[in-house]
């Protein structure tokens, strides 16, 4: 059973989600691609956000969401035009909100918004015009006070919501809408209470028209814990019905809603006692009683459309119960990740047990092949589960730009792709930091001032291009400004002043261009306040490794640097190729894997004295043999007389593997050789075969890389030298 | 006419203790509620008094103050005030 602490994360992680929704919602308006639906979005994440505030009891954020919203609705309502100095403002304002819901996260001070809150009233249609509006929200302080009722019972919303109010309930609304709401017992435990929903409905226009209370037995039967009453409130057109339910985000089962013709929820008590229940259960039944005990100022007939009177139920009220409940499920990460892992070992156990049949004969049985799919099904979906869009990293771009166009005097344009491409949880989560040093280093150090942009005859607004893309297998981000690229002849001074490399060290564009990621490349001497928050470029490089994954960057001066991230699609599990190498098994993930061939002898050509290249269908690849590099015992000699794998590498190009054998292609649950172990070069993790012992995943770039320097093998030619060596 | 008096803050937990005294005061005549103290109330009490009110006698609400109105407004329940009083 979830505790508070349990759903105040949950509405932290909704604050985040509202708040990269509100942010993206705000771009879109800067860019001028926005439409209602857009206002609407940006108007509701914040709403989500005071409705959280409120009941968790962060006043601070509250009051700020509270005038956020009140311009947000002015905005919405067509009241006040969206302008560029609107949208800059309400950027700030959504940057502020951000700062606020991590204060009220982290239990830290709230930011000092009443500057900001000042422009935001002021920028309503009110301040100009007295007789628009009522008085002003009240000041923070003001509203804490107000706020300080029985468990948050008449909470702050309301409260604002009623004094800067109220809309006219007699306007004829011919798009008013019905909303029933039926509380459940456990919507009056655990300081909740019922009424506060009502309130929240009715800041938001809505006007009870009839009270349900045929459910509430004779005095004598009542129990006090259970919930009797229902409610039917009618809501303007205006109001949307994802603003209602976002009221009963956090309410669960203790609510059931119903909506516009459907009947009111029946009446769900806690305990079977027939005598409490006895008025139930015939919706069309109650529904007639609704309007006589309405009675009264209700009964009175309203514009509202004679369909929607929830006299018309039909006896559906489970299954329009059921059509209302949310498509979505929240999980605690923790269980999923011991799903993922059950997956893992259930992939093992499937390799062991198939390795088990094959040897006594059953190789080809139907249920292997069954069980083999099965499998890959569940791992595939149980990936998915993990599987999360790349714009949560890059949808906090644009602020960061903000802020530091704010310290540089930098503006920066930036142009995202690709930002649906998805990847795991985990690589996005560690994604984040280093990217961030990225950006900010390319704009303090690779975007020119506006001044110098424009003696350089460019554009004084310097362009920062993101994009993603998912690529043989893994995940390619890269960062592009169109700044005033490395300074190679000012990277290599440096290096040989702090002692990195030799003074007369011959080191090639790309290899000079590779110092920057070295450990003491920057000091504090170095960098600014905007790029040197502690992460130098060599932390940037390690993350990047830790998380499998790799980055090289493409510099031309005067036209701006490019770094490219590539990195795995996820970090548990992966399709490989098993070969076998003198004595050793190997994995070569199936993403580096072309095709694999068994040469013939004249296909191999000699290049100097210890080189070979083999020549695919008249374009020649290194050789690079495996058993040479990992230093494998007793594998073939000649490449003619084992089997050659062609990959695919992320910066060399293409190089074929020389292998004895390939055993088997199958999936591989990757466990991580620095937690077991250390962290190995030219190693990518380990894994379990399906005999039970250890094979090393081979890290196919940094081999092929590598290769080069490698005795016994072969240098290995980049991409772009291959048709010349043929 | 029996008399009771509602605390300022009529949540579960007041209802619960009010319960009993609530309905060992109805009886043929109207039970006086006297609401004057209520800063807030929630749905448990109010559905106490609503099947209070339902009962032989009935209740009468007394007094009433703002908050109480404005939570029995809001719930839709202005029945109450005027039939009880009545």
């Amino acid at each position: 059973m979830m505790n508070d602490d349990d759903i105040q994360q949950i509405f932290f992680v909704e604050c985040d989600e509202a708040l990269e929704a509100t942010e993206a919602g705000l771009d879109a308006c800067k860019a001028g691609t926005h439409d209602d639906e857009t206002i609407n979005a940006i108007f509701r994440g914040v709403h989500s956000i005071k409705g959280g505030a409120g009941a968790f009891g962060y006043e601070a954020l509250q009051a700020y969401t509270h005038c956020f919203e009140n311009l947000l609705g002015d905005v919405r309502e067509g009241k006040v035009p969206i302008e560029t100095a609107l949208v800059d403002l309400l950027l700030l304002a959504n940057d502020l909100l951000r700062n606020h819901v991590e204060a009220a996260r982290t239990g830290g001070e709230a930011p000092d918004d009443a500057e900001l809150m000042t422009r935001l009233e002021g920028a309503r249609p009110g301040a100009q015009s007295p007789a628009a509006s009522p008085p002003a929200t009240p000041s923070p302080s003001e509203s804490a006070a107000q706020a300080d009722e029985f468990e948050g019972m008449d909470d702050l919303d309301a409260l604002l919501d009623e004094l800067t109010e109220p809309e006219p309930a007699t306007q004829p609304d011919k798009a008013s809408w019905f909303v029933h709401i039926r509380p459940r017992a456990g919507g009056m435990a655990n300081g909740s209470e019922p009424i506060l929903w009502l309130r929240d409905i009715a800041a938001l226009g809505g006007e009870c028209v009839h009270c349900e209370t045929s459910g509430i037995p004779p005095i004598d039967q009542l129990d006090v814990e259970q919930s009797y009453l229902g409610w039917t409130f009618r809501l303007p057109g205006t109001v949307d019905r994802g603003e209602v339910e976002e009221i009963f985000d956090f309410v669960g089962d203790d609510c059931a809603l119903a909506f516009g013709d459907d009947p009111m929820p029946p009446l769900d008590l806690l305990t079977d006692e027939p005598s409490a229940t006895d008025p139930e259960p015939n919706p069309s039944s109650e529904a007639e009683d609704k309007t006589d005990d309405a009675g009264g100022p209700h009964s009175a007939p309203t514009p509202i459309p004679s369909s929607s009177k929830p006299a018309a139920a039909k006896p559906a009220a489970t299954s329009s119960q059921a059509a209302q409940t949310s498509q979505s499920v929240r999980i605690d990460l923790k269980k999923l990740d011991k799903l993922i892992d059950g997956v893992g070992e259930l992939v093992i156990a499937q390799a062991m047990l198939t390795q088990r049949i094959e040897n006594e004969g059953f190789a080809h049985i139907e249920e292997l092949g069954m069980l083999d799919t099965l499998v890959r099904d569940i791992q595939e979906h149980a990936m998915a589960f993990r599987a999360q869009p790349i714009s949560s990293v890059f949808g906090r771009v644009p602020r960061l730009l903000r802020e530091l166009a704010g310290n540089t005097g930098k503006h920066v344009k930036l142009e995202v792709s690709g930002e649906t491409t998805e990847l795991d949880k985990t690589v996005i989560e560690r994604l984040s930091e280093p990217m961030t040093h990225l950006i900010r280093n390319a704009v303090d150090h690779g975007i020119e001032t506006p001044a110098e942009r424009a003696e350089a005859g460019k554009n004084a607004e310097g362009t920062l291009t993101l994009a993603a893309e998912q690529k043989a297998g893994r995940i390619v981000i890269q960062i592009s400004d169109d700044g005033r690229g490395i300074n190679r002849e000012k990277v290599l001074a440096k290096a040989i002043k702090n002692g990195l490399i030799a003074e007369d060290a011959d080191l090639s564009d790309d290899e000079v261009n590779q110092l920057v990621f070295a450990p003491g490349f920057s000091t504090a001497a170095q960098v600014s306040n905007i790029s040197g928050r502690g992460v130098g470029m060599d932390v940037v490089k390690q993350n990047v490794k830790e998380l499998g994954g790799r980055i090289t960057i493409v510099s031309t001066p005067g036209e701006g640097t490019t770094f490219t991230l590539a990195l795995p699609l996820t970090l548990a599990i992966s399709d490989g190729m098993i070969v076998q190498v003198g004595d050793q098994s190997l994995v070569i993930p199936l993403a580096h894997v072309i095709e694999s061939l068994r040469p013939a002898r004249d296909a191999i050509k000699g290049l100097g004295t210890a080189r070979q290249m083999l020549n695919v269908r008249g374009a020649f690849v290194p050789i690079v043999s495996l058993g040479a590099m990992t230093g494998a015992q007793g594998m073939v000699d000649e490449a003619y007389e084992g089997v050659l794998v062609l990959v695919e590498t992320e910066s060399f190009g293409r190089a074929a593997l020389l292998v004895d054998a390939i055993t088997d292609q199958r999936q591989f649950v990757i466990k991580s050789l620095d937690a077991h172990y250390r962290s190995v070069e030219s190693v990518a993790g380990a894994t379990i075969l399906g005999n039970g012992k250890v094979a090393l995943i081979v890290d196919v770039d940094y081999l092929v890389q590598s290769a080069s320097g490698a005795k016994g093998s072969v240098p290995v030619l980049p991409s772009h030298l291959e048709n010349a060596a043929a | 006419m029996n008399t009771i008096s509602l605390p300022a803050s009529c949540d579960r937990a007041a209802t619960k203790a009010l319960y009993t005294d609530i309905c060992e005061g109805l009886g043929p005549a109207p039970l006086d509620v006297n609401a004057s103290r209520v800063e807030k109330i929630g749905q448990a009490m109010l559905q106490v008094l609503i099947a209070a009110n339902a009962s032989d006698g009935g209740i009468v609400i007394t007094q009433p103050s703002p908050a109480f109105c404005d939570a029995v407004k809001l719930a839709g329940l202005e029945p109450l005030l005027t039939e009880s009083s009545a």
